[in-house]
């Protein structure tokens, strides 16, 4: 008989060995064949039965199940989010602040612009769209980072690595964009690199040395590149071009979320959920965007967007 | 009884530290393993009699790790 074991804690060489090894003593195991996540093991059915062997790797600490491991299809998914809205306050409440946060920080930056900088010559052709696209960024980045500091579980390496990059890479992309259109390579450059590496460092933290680094080169590329991105585009299209980058880049912010989810919360035992404070969140992300628009406005800007 | 702490080099996760733990209590002659993959550091506590420190080093080579 011939049995497919679903080990999705498989992390590398070791791992196999020691698999292997306990495998070995099993009584009726005949063959077995490792995969990256799971592992066919040929059997004698009046010996051993699939559930023994799942019992035996369960004890040493690895995930082991015949069936696959909860890693439901995009379709099983929303259709579970829809019956099961239950298990996903986390996500929908990150969801609900991020709209009540771009709101918000709508409100306030149109309550400062009708309060100081009417009279400013061209504020709005200036500044307007990029102060959307900046509070748009920080809504959906804050969000991103706030879903993923809600959970505490342990998590591979493998996982970690994506987490670091991702929220680095992204917030160094999005952010260094806008920074890049209104100030030039300079500011959107360093602003970009500065955020990402820090915001890129604090999410790989949970994972040791390989998320931090991870985290960090994604900040510094991302942050350049993003700079790099509005800087070299500003004189060809790109109030055409910022939509669909927001959208893409969003869209990489929901598929992690989604990665995050499947991957480090859904079939995990240990996993403890952190209630998400809407002020906290929300002051932190206000406080960002007061920065950040300031340096807009008043920071250093280079010729090529019309400084000195 | 004897205690020494050596430097491992490549031990990626809790399996490497099982694994090393493992084979060298299949020895027979180590009594305590403290190991971390983290550190890199192990600390063994062997029986001078029976075992001494090349072999223990040569059942982590075996296992493809090198010692610093």
């Amino acid at each position: 008989m011939k049995v497919k074991i679903f080990v999705p804690d498989i992390e590398c060489e070791s791992c196999v060995k020691l698999l292997e090894k306990k495998l070995k003593y099993l009584q009726g195991v005949q063959e077995k064949t490792f995969y990256n996540d799971s592992v066919d093991v040929t059997y004698d059915s009046a010996l051993i039965t699939p559930e023994n062997i799942v019992a035996a790797i369960r004890e040493m600490e690895f995930r082991a199940s015949v069936h696959p491991f909860e890693r439901k299809t995009v379709k099983e998914r929303v259709r579970d989010w829809k019956e099961n809205r239950h298990k996903y306050q986390t996500e929908i409440a990150v969801l609900k602040y991020a709209v009540y946060l771009f709101l918000i920080l709508g409100v306030l930056e149109s309550i400062a612009y009708l309060g100081f900088f009417t009279t400013v010559p061209f504020f709005l052709q200036q500044y307007g769209w990029w102060l959307l696209y900046l509070n748009l960024s920080v809504a959906t980045l804050g969000a991103a980072l706030w879903h993923y500091l809600s959970y505490q579980a342990r998590m591979t390496s493998m996982v970690g690595m994506m987490i670091g990059m991702t929220l680095g890479m992204q917030t160094g992309l999005m952010l260094g964009a806008v920074l890049g259109a209104t100030n030039g390579f300079f500011i959107g450059a360093t602003a970009g690199l500065v955020l990402g590496v820090c915001v890129g460092a604090l999410a790989g933290s949970c994972c040791g040395i390989m998320g931090i680094l991870e985290g960090v080169m994604a900040g510094v590329m991302g942050g350049t590149m993003g700079a790099m991105i509005s800087v070299m585009m500003l004189s060809d299209h790109i109030l055409w071009f910022m939509p669909v980058y927001m959208i893409v880049n969003i869209f990489v912010l929901l598929g992690f979320s989604y990665m995050l989810y499947e991957e480090v919360v859904e079939g995990r035992e240990g996993v403890t959920r952190r209630r998400i404070d809407f002020f906290t969140f929300a002051s932190g992300c206000i406080i960002i965007t007061a920065v950040l628009s300031s340096v807009m406005i008043y920071g250093l800007k280079s010729f090529i967007v019309g400084g000195v | 009884m004897k205690t020494i702490t050596v430097k491992i080099k490549g031990m990626h996760c809790k399996s490497c530290e099982v694994l090393i733990t493992d084979d060298l209590k299949e020895t027979g002659a180590v009594s305590d393993v403290q190991i971390s993959h983290k550190t890199g550091q192990a600390k063994i506590t062997f029986d001078e009699k029976n075992i001494d420190e090349k072999k223990i080093k040569a059942v982590i080579k075996q296992e493809g790790y090198t010692l610093a």
